[in-house]
């Protein structure tokens, strides 16, 4: 049980690290984004390629996920920053 | 010809091994200086041997499911995108932290004290013909630091390997290969100098190192992102693989913004600390 325990604090310690906010940021964004995506409440687009009108390939994409997606994980970064500044200079 | 994306891959992976390695050194000289070489090195050796088996069971295992890993290659990038945005904002957020002065630069030499004063106050106790102490925390501190660089070869290599754009067959083994050469040259120079290498400039690696895995972990993770998908195909950004420079460079703006709004204020609250706690 102790090894197991080990085990799992060592992987938490290795990806999560001293900053749990950020680790938990990210995966709020990838749950958010994935029901969205899979529920087709925001619809990606498709484009198919076709040779004698049978599909080739399909390529999935959007204008303006990728975009969000980046800005928020930027503003986690900027977020989980500010947060440590606040709490070495103004603890109360 | 290499690409350019071969190249990145490489100079990330050395850099990273760099940095690891310097700081594995600083451990394994303060237990050789104090206590013994012979455990020290053995420790080191031991590490390193636990290193290359936990490698090289990874190395087999994908091996064998890397067919059906490639059937579901969104899934991949997902998995792999999501580890290294988290690890690499984490990287990134601890060097800006230091840049701001919100958190104290690494000090090799300070580390290096602190173990040895560490390795000083530990009770004498043989195992195996070795100093057990220097044994153990000689093996603790190579084996963790070289995890995060086998971590990152292999996210990095897998990632690279079955790219969809410009898939690099030998991607683990460039990976590998630059990881190896940072670390054995930090060895030598270790090695030559017989003390911890506190001129290497380990937050401004740090900053680099967490800037290009933040980057490639954000790219992976969006494409990632289409696994949620019926289709379950990989999600292309609008510009394909020009994202990633935009990305970087995205990532570099926000991080000195942030550093040159937060480093002043942090100044002046400390200021008005030091002048408030005096008599």
């Amino acid at each position: 049980m102790k090894l197991i325990k080990g085990f799992f604090r060592f992987w938490y310690d290795f990806i999560v690290g001293d900053c749990w906010e950020i680790a938990a940021g990210v995966a709020m964004v990838l749950g958010t984004f994935a029901f969205l995506i899979g529920t087709k409440l925001w619809p990606l687009l498709e484009t198919t390629a076709t040779i004698d009108g049978e599909v080739v390939t399909t390529k999935l994409h959007h204008p303006s996920i990728p975009l969000i997606i980046a800005g928020l994980l930027m503003l986690l970064l900027v977020g989980s920053v500010y947060r440590e500044f606040r709490r070495k200079y103004d603890p109360e | 010809m290499i690409s350019a994306a071969a190249i990145t891959l490489m100079a990330a992976v050395f850099v990273a091994s760099i940095v690891e390695t310097v700081e594995a050194l600083t451990i394994v000289l303060a237990m050789g200086l104090t206590r013994s070489w012979k455990s020290a090195l053995v420790g080191a050796g031991s590490a390193l041997c636990a290193l290359a088996l936990v490698t090289t069971v990874i190395m087999l295992l994908l091996d064998q499911f890397m067919d059906q890993i490639q059937t579901v290659e969104s899934l991949l990038q997902l998995v792999i995108g999501v580890l290294l945005t988290i690890f690499g904002m984490q990287w990134l957020r601890k060097a800006i932290l230091r840049y701001t002065g919100l958190k104290a630069i690494h000090d090799e030499e300070l580390i290096f004290e602190r173990e040895r004063q560490a390795a000083l106050s530990a009770s004498r106790e043989e195992r195996m013909g070795l100093d057990w102490f220097a044994f153990v925390v000689s093996f603790k501190g190579v084996f963790l630091e070289g995890v995060e660089v086998v971590f990152i070869v292999i996210t990095f290599g897998l990632a690279a390997m079955t790219d969809r754009v410009a898939p690099m067959e030998n991607a683990i083994f460039l990976a590998a290969m630059a990881a190896l050469i940072g670390a054995v040259l930090v060895g030598i120079v270790g090695a030559a100098a017989h003390k911890p290498l506190s001129r290497v400039p380990e937050n401004t690696m740090k900053f680099a190192v967490g800037l290009l895995l933040s980057t490639f972990g954000v790219y992976w993770f969006v494409e990632g992102l289409g696994f949620f998908h019926p289709e379950s195909q990989s999600l292309n950004w609008p510009t394909g693989t020009w994202a990633l420079p935009l990305i970087f460079f995205a990532w570099l703006f926000v991080s000195i913004t942030t550093i040159e709004i937060l480093k002043p204020m942090a100044r002046r609250n400390s200021t008005a600390n030091t002048f408030s706690s005096r008599p």
